[in-house]
């Protein structure tokens, strides 16, 4: 078995989590409450769940900023898609706490662990957009590389919350 | 027919984990545009910017369709994830050709203008627009067929 996989599987068995997930779980669910915003955020106006296909917009600007400080281009624009990211990080994160309200046990830990690792990420990103805003763009950039490598393990997270649980997959219930 | 092993591991596919770069890549580089229009004396930089995003994003997109292509041919000819699957495909190629016209386009002129063209920027907003739709039927083949996900057969349906 891969050492990612293995890791996945000791998070699932991770019960120590529970108390404080559980915790965040009944925090959230008083925030989300049962309006128009959480039917949005589960995605129901597409038919798909909306976390996922959210992602793709902060991960793709912030590593299209990390190429950016590598080739030594404009450190305005790479200051921008940090910043651009934060912002779109910001409905992914809401939509992706929505669906971890309806997990529990094993996908609970996972979904869990896996918005920690995002959420110190984009705690990264955002000291690396402070940096930037100073001019310091070679701290900017050390910040910006240390969350992508964070965001990489949460991403791999989700990767395995989806396809390897079937997280969201819907029928999935009438399997088991 | 099951996936090559370089279209990822039982579990864990590649191809949905390098779409989040073009689709990033795409997305800013239109924010950039809508940028370099709000202000009268324009953001030479950003438009500088947009036009790198768009390479990045071609090469990126790239990437994502030969993952893409590898998860496309382990599904039956004829079924509805294959449709989808196709459909998901073509409107992919679609937006990326209107981003390689955009490329060619900005190639010309992209560093003497302050400003992204309207036209550039409409052509973008398309582009991005069909990709919206690419991902759709991207997710209609993950979280309704199925595909890809651990105890799921190839027509999508439970596997008992």
């Amino acid at each position: 078995m891969n050492p990612l996989t293995r890791a996945a599987e000791h998070i699932e068995n991770m019960k120590a989590l529970d108390a404080p997930a559980m915790a965040v779980q009944r925090a959230a669910r008083a925030v989300f409450g049962r309006g128009r915003v959480r039917q949005v955020l589960a995605g129901e106006p597409i038919g798909h769940p909306l976390h996922p296909a959210l992602v793709g917009v902060p991960i793709g600007a912030w590593v299209s900023a990390s190429l950016l400080d590598v080739t030594g281009a404009d450190e305005d624009a790479a200051r921008r898609l940090v910043g651009f990211g934060v912002l779109a990080a910001v409905p992914t994160a809401a939509s992706g706490a929505h669906d971890w309200l309806a997990t529990e046990g094993a996908e609970r830990r996972d979904g869990f662990v896996h918005a920690l690792l995002n959420d110190l990420a984009l705690g990264l990103y955002v000291a690396s957009w402070l940096a930037r805003r100073k001019s310091r763009r070679a701290r900017g950039a050390a910040l910006a590389l240390a969350g992508s490598g964070v965001l990489g393990g949460g991403a791999w997270l989700g990767g395995h919350l989806v396809y390897s649980r079937g997280v969201g997959v819907s029928g999935r219930d009438k399997l088991r | 027919m099951k996936p090559s092993v370089f279209a990822g591991p039982e579990g864990h596919p590649f191809h949905p984990f390098v779409v989040p770069l073009p689709i990033g890549a795409f997305v800013s580089s239109l924010i950039f545009d809508i940028l370099t229009r709000t202000r009268a004396d324009g953001l030479p930089y950003l438009v500088d910017a947009a036009f790198w995003l768009i390479g990045v994003g071609l090469i990126g997109a790239l990437i994502a369709a030969v993952f893409g292509v590898l998860d496309l041919v382990a599904i039956p000819r004829g079924t509805p994830p294959f449709t989808t699957a196709v459909t998901h495909l073509m409107l992919n190629v679609a937006a990326a050709v209107l981003f390689i016209i955009g490329y060619a386009w900005r190639a010309g002129d992209h560093v003497e203008l302050d400003q992204t063209r309207w036209g550039q920027l409409a052509l973008s907003a398309v582009a991005v627009g069909v990709l919206i739709a690419a991902v759709w039927f991207g997710q209609t083949l993950t979280y309704h067929y199925g595909r890809r996900v651990t105890g799921r057969t190839d027509d999508g349906r439970a596997s008992d």
